[in-house]
C-alpha cells in the first residue's frame, strides 16, 4: 500500500474547500483540505469570516456598554465574556462582590455549561448523521433554557453581570431548578449509552486523535486538552467565583485517548458533574445583597487606571481577558484570548491521516465557536514587535496601497 | 398490434405512478417527523417541492458537460418509472413477460448509475468524491440484492417473471417470507439491502448532507433536481412493491372467499404491504441510526446480507 | 454483541415510538389561532416609555451599549428599537422609573419609523 502510494501521480491530490459555507460548520471557517482519495493529507486553516472589531470597538465604549459588548462575542458562551470583563474590572477597582452575587454569577456559568454541552452533542449526533439524536439533545437543552429565561428575562442574552454584582435575583423556586436538572441527568445518561453503542462508536473510535504531546505542543485547552490526558481546568487550578468554595463537590475529568470518543466522553461527564455542582450550589446559596449599593454610572467612575488580566473555565476552555482601563470610565485596550483560537491550531494534526467522512466529526469535537476566536494581530516580521490595529488604522493602511 | 387502450393506459400511468411515489414519499417524512416529537411536514409537501423545482430556471453550470448534466435526470427518471410500471403491471394487471424481473433490476440499477454520471460530469469536486462514493456503494448493495431474488425465483418455479412468483405464492397459499428457510433468508437480506438502494441513513453515505453537501446531485437544480427527486423517490416504491410482490404476496381472496373482489382486495393488500415495508426498512432505520463510513457499509453488505443471500440460494437449491 | 445492538436498539427504538404516539414538542405559533409562546412576566421585551415621569436627566442616553436612545425637544427621549439589545440598564438606572421592559416580544413593522417609540 505504501508503495502505491509514493508512485501515485499527483493530480491524484485535490483540494476541496471545506468552508466556509459548509453545513456541517455552525460558523464560518475555511479549511482547505488536501485529499487523496479518501484520505486527508493537508489541511490549511483560515480565519477571519465572522471579524467584528470587538476590542477596537470597546475603546469607543464605557465600561457597562462594554459589558453588553463582550457578551455579544459568543451567543452560546455569552455569559464567560461578560463574566471574565467584570472579574477583571473589579480586580481593577478593587470591588468586594456580595457573596450572593458570586454564587449567582456560579449558578449562571454552570447553567451555560450544560446548555454548551447539550448543544454540542446535539450538533455531534448531527455530524454524524443521527438527526433524531440531534433532537432530542435539543429538546432537553430547551429546559435549560426556559431556567435561563426565568431568572434572568431572555434565553440567551442573559446580561446578569454588572459592576459588583449580578442583576437579576433568583426568583424561581428551587424545586423548579431540581427538577430541570433531574430531566438533564437522565437524558445525559441516556445520550453516554447511545454514544457507546457500536454503530456510534464505530464512527467516533479511533478518529481524529490528538497525543499527549501534541496537546500540550499547541497549547490546546478545555475539554480537547482534557481528552489528550492533561489535567487542566481554571476552576481547580486558580478558583474564579465560588469554585473555591465548591471545590469538593465536582472533579475534573480526564481521558487519555486523545480521539474524537474520548472528548465526547469528557463533555458529557461534565456535563453530569455541572448538574451534581449546581445542587450542591443550591444548599449553599447566600442571603444578602446582589449588587453594589448605588449607582452604576458613579461606580464606574470610581474605577481608576489600571490593567488586569481575568481567566475564566469557558465550555469550551480557558478564556483568557486582559483589560487595561483609562480612569475615564473607559476602556484603553481589551484583548480576548478565547479557548477556540487556542484549539484551532491542533486541527491539522487531527485531521491528517484520516478520512474525508471524519471531517465534520473531527471539526465538531474541537467545539469550534469562531465567533470568540476571530481577533486580528499585526505581526511585524522584520522588527518581531507585535501591534494591534484598529478599524480605521486598516482602513488608512489599505488606502495606501491603492486599494479602494 | 398495440391498440388505443393499452396507449392511452400507458400514457394515464406515468402520472399515477409519479403521484403514488411522492404520496409514499409524504408519509414517510411526516412518521419520521412524529418519531422525532415534531409535527412535520404535511404528507402532500414533496408535491410542493416538485412543483417548485419545475418552475425554477435550468441553469447548467459552467465546468459541466452539458449533454451528459442534462441526459442523467431525464434517463433516470424515466427508468425509475418504467421499473415501476412493469411492477405494478405484473402484480395487478398479472401480465406475463419473459424475464421482467431481470428488466426491472437492470432498469433499477440506471438511476444510481445515472446519478454517477450526471455528478462526475458537473466539474464539482464535492461531486466527484460523491460519485466514486456511489460507485462503491453500488459495488456494495447491487450483489446482495440480487443474489436475495434467487431463493424466490427457484421457488417460483425457474422462473424469472414476477407474476409467476406471485402466482406460485397464491398456490402454496402463504406468503415466501413465511414458507421456506431458503425464502424467508432471502427476505431478510432483501430487506437490509433496501435501505441501500434508496439511499437513506445508514447507508446514504454517497449523499451525506454534512460531509460533502448533497454529494453528486450538488450542481443540480430546478427541473433537473425534480426529476432526480422523482427518480429517488420512484424507486423506493419499486422496491418496496418488488419487496411486496416477491415475498409477502398473500391472496386474500381464498381466505375471503369472493372471487369477484379478490382483484381490488389483493391490490389494496400488496400496496398496504408495501407501506408496512417502507416504514419497517426505509423510516425506521432513517430515524434511529447513525450514518456509517464507506469501508464499513461496503464490508457489512458483503458479510450479512450477502451471506444471508448465498445461504438461501444453497438451501432453495437443495429444495428447501 | 447481540446485546449491546439490543440495548441501543431498544432504547431509541422505544423513544422514537413513545414520541410517534406522544404529543409534538412543536409550538405551533400562529399557525393554530390563539397559540402563542409562554414567557415568564420578567422577560425583557418591548419597551415602555411613560413621558410624563421622564424629568430629561438623559441617564439612559449615556448608559445605553448600542445608542439606541437618543434625546428629543423637551428634555425627553425616544428609543429606536432597531438598535435596542432589551438588556434593560435604561430600566436600571431611570432614577424616575420612567421605563419599563415589557414581557412583549412580537414587535415587527414594515416601515422602521414603527420601530420608534415616544
Amino acid at each position: 500500500m505504501k508503495g502505491e502510494r509514493t508512485t501515485e501521480p499527483e493530480y491524484s491530490r485535490m483540494t476541496i474547500p471545506f468552508g466556509p459555507v459548509h453545513p456541517a460548520l455552525k460558523e464560518p471557517v475555511h479549511l482547505a483540505v488536501a485529499v487523496r482519495r479518501e484520505e486527508v493529507v493537508d489541511v490549511d486553516i483560515r480565519l477571519g469570516h465572522v471579524h467584528r472589531a470587538v476590542e477596537a470597538l470597546a475603546e469607543t465604549r464605557n465600561l457597562v456598554q462594554n459589558i453588553h459588548l463582550t457578551e455579544k462575542v459568543c451567543g452560546i458562551c455569552s455569559h464567560c465574556h461578560p463574566t471574565c470583563f467584570t472579574q477583571a474590572i473589579e480586580e481593577i477597582g478593587d470591588i468586594q462582590v456580595p457573596e450572593r452575587a458570586v454564587f449567582l454569577r456560579t449558578l449562571i456559568a454552570e447553567l451555560e455549561r450544560i446548555h454548551s454541552h447539550l448543544l454540542w452533542m446535539g450538533v455531534l449526533a448531527y455530524e454524524m448523521g443521527f438527526d433524531t439524536l440531534f433532537m432530542y439533545c435539543w429538546r432537553i437543552r430547551e429546559g435549560i433554557m426556559d431556567l435561563n429565561e426565568m431568572i434572568t428575562g431572555n434565553r440567551i442574552a442573559k446580561a446578569m453581570n454588572t459592576i459588583g454584582g449580578v442583576r437579576w435575583n433568583l426568583n424561581v423556586p428551587t424545586e423548579r431548578i431540581r427538577r430541570v436538572l433531574k430531566d438533564v441527568e437522565q437524558s445525559t445518561q441516556y445520550i453516554n449509552r447511545v454514544l457507546e453503542d457500536k454503530t456510534a462508536k464505530k464512527r467516533l473510535l479511533g478518529i481524529g486523535v490528538l497525543s499527549r504531546d501534541d496537546a500540550i505542543r499547541l497549547c490546546t485547552v478545555g475539554p480537547v486538552a482534557r481528552g489528550s490526558g492533561i489535567k487542566t481546568d481554571v476552576r481547580k487550578d486558580d478558583p474564579y467565583a465560588a469554585y473555591g468554595e465548591l471545590r469538593d463537590s465536582f472533579s475534573v475529568i480526564v481521558r487519555s485517548s486523545g480521539d474524537v470518543l474520548s472528548r465526547a466522553e469528557v463533555r458529557i461527564l461534565e456535563t453530569l458533574e455541572s448538574v451534581h455542582m449546581i445542587d450542591a450550589l443550591l444548599e449553599r446559596l447566600p442571603d444578602g445583597p446582589i449588587s453594589q449599593s448605588g449607582n452604576v454610572l458613579a461606580l464606574m467612575r470610581k474605577i481608576p487606571r489600571g490593567e488586569a488580566i481575568s481567566r475564566v473555565e469557558a465550555p469550551r476552555g480557558e478564556l483568557f481577558h486582559y483589560v487595561r482601563t483609562n480612569g475615564n470610565s473607559g476602556v484603553e485596550r481589551l484583548k480576548i484570548r478565547a479557548p477556540s483560537l487556542a484549539n484551532l491550531a491542533s486541527l491539522k494534526p487531527m485531521l491528517v491521516g484520516n478520512e474525508i467522512a471524519d471531517i465534520p466529526l473531527v471539526v465538531a469535537s474541537i467545539d469550534p465557536c469562531i465567533s470568540c476566536a476571530e481577533r486580528v494581530t499585526v505581526v511585524n516580521t522584520e522588527t518581531n514587535k507585535t501591534h494591534i490595529v484598529d478599524v480605521a488604522h486598516l482602513r488608512r493602511s489599505k488606502k495606501q496601497n491603492g486599494q479602494p | 398490434m398495440v391498440s388505443l387502450d393499452e396507449i392511452l393506459f400507458g400514457i394515464v400511468s406515468i402520472p399515477v405512478v409519479i403521484v403514488l411515489s411522492l404520496f409514499l414519499e409524504g408519509i414517510d417524512r411526516k412518521a419520521n417527523a412524529r418519531m422525532q416529537r415534531r409535527i412535520g411536514p404535511p404528507v402532500i409537501q414533496p408535491f410542493y417541492d416538485v412543483l417548485k423545482l419545475l418552475r425554477k430556471s435550468y441553469i447548467v453550470p459552467v465546468t459541466a458537460a452539458p449533454y451528459i448534466f442534462i441526459l442523467a435526470p431525464i434517463l433516470a427518471a424515466l427508468c425509475a418509472i418504467s421499473s415501476t410500471l412493469i411492477v405494478i403491471a405484473n402484480i395487478v394487471l398479472k401480465t406475463h413477460m419473459y424475464a421482467d424481473l431481470m428488466i426491472v433490476i437492470y432498469l433499477m440499477a440506471m438511476p444510481s448509475l445515472m446519478k454517477v454520471f450526471g455528478g462526475s460530469s458537473s466539474g464539482n469536486p464535492y461531486a466527484a468524491i460523491g460519485a466514486s462514493r456511489m460507485m462503491t456503494m453500488i459495488v456494495a448493495y447491487k450483489l446482495p440484492l440480487l443474489v436475495s431474488m434467487i431463493p424466490a425465483a427457484i421457488k417460483g418455479g425457474s422462473t424469472l417473471s414476477i407474476s409467476d412468483i406471485v402466482q406460485a405464492q397464491t398456490q402454496k397459499g402463504v406468503c415466501y417470507a413465511l414458507s421456506y428457510p431458503s425464502t424467508a433468508l432471502a427476505a431478510v437480506s432483501f430487506l437490509l439491502c433496501i435501505p441501500a438502494e434508496a439511499g437513506v441513513v445508514p447507508f446514504d453515505i454517497p449523499e451525506a448532507k454534512t460531509e460533502i453537501i448533497h454529494g453528486t446531485l450538488i450542481e443540480y437544480g430546478g427541473p433537473y433536481l425534480a426529476l432526480f427527486r422523482i427518480a429517488k423517490s420512484t424507486i423506493v416504491l419499486t422496491l418496496v412493491l418488488l419487496a411486496s410482490a416477491l415475498f409477502f404476496y398473500s391472496d386474500l381472496s381464498l381466505i375471503w372467499g369472493q372471487a369477484e373482489y379478490g382483484f381490488y382486495i389483493n391490490s389494496a393488500l400488496v400496496f398496504i404491504v408495501a407501506v408496512a415495508i417502507m416504514l419497517l426498512t426505509i423510516t425506521v432505520p432513517r430515524t434511529i441510526f447513525a450514518r456509517l463510513k464507506t469501508g464499513q457499509a461496503l464490508r457489512f453488505f458483503w458479510i450479512i446480507p450477502l451471506g444471508l443471500g448465498l445461504f438461501g440460494s444453497l438451501l432453495s437449491s437443495t429444495g428447501m | 454483541m447481540k446485546r449491546v445492538i439490543g440495548v441501543k436498539l431498544g432504547d431509541m427504538l422505544r423513544d422514537a415510538l413513545s414520541s410517534v404516539l406522544g404529543k409534538p414538542v412543536t409550538v405551533q405559533y400562529l399557525t393554530k389561532s390563539g397559540e402563542t409562546v409562554p414567557v415568564p412576566p420578567n422577560f425583557r421585551g418591548v419597551i415602555r416609555y411613560d413621558r410624563d415621569l421622564c424629568v430629561g436627566c438623559l441617564l439612559c442616553v449615556r448608559i445605553c451599549p448600542s445608542g439606541a436612545i437618543t434625546a428629543v425637544e423637551n428634555r425627553k427621549v425616544a428609543f429606536y428599537l432597531g438598535r435596542c439589545l432589551f438588556c434593560g440598564q435604561c430600566a436600571e438606572i431611570c432614577p424616575k422609573d420612567a421605563i419599563e421592559l415589557s414581557p412583549e416580544f412580537d414587535k415587527t413593522a414594515h416601515e422602521r419609523t414603527e420601530l420608534s417609540v415616544r
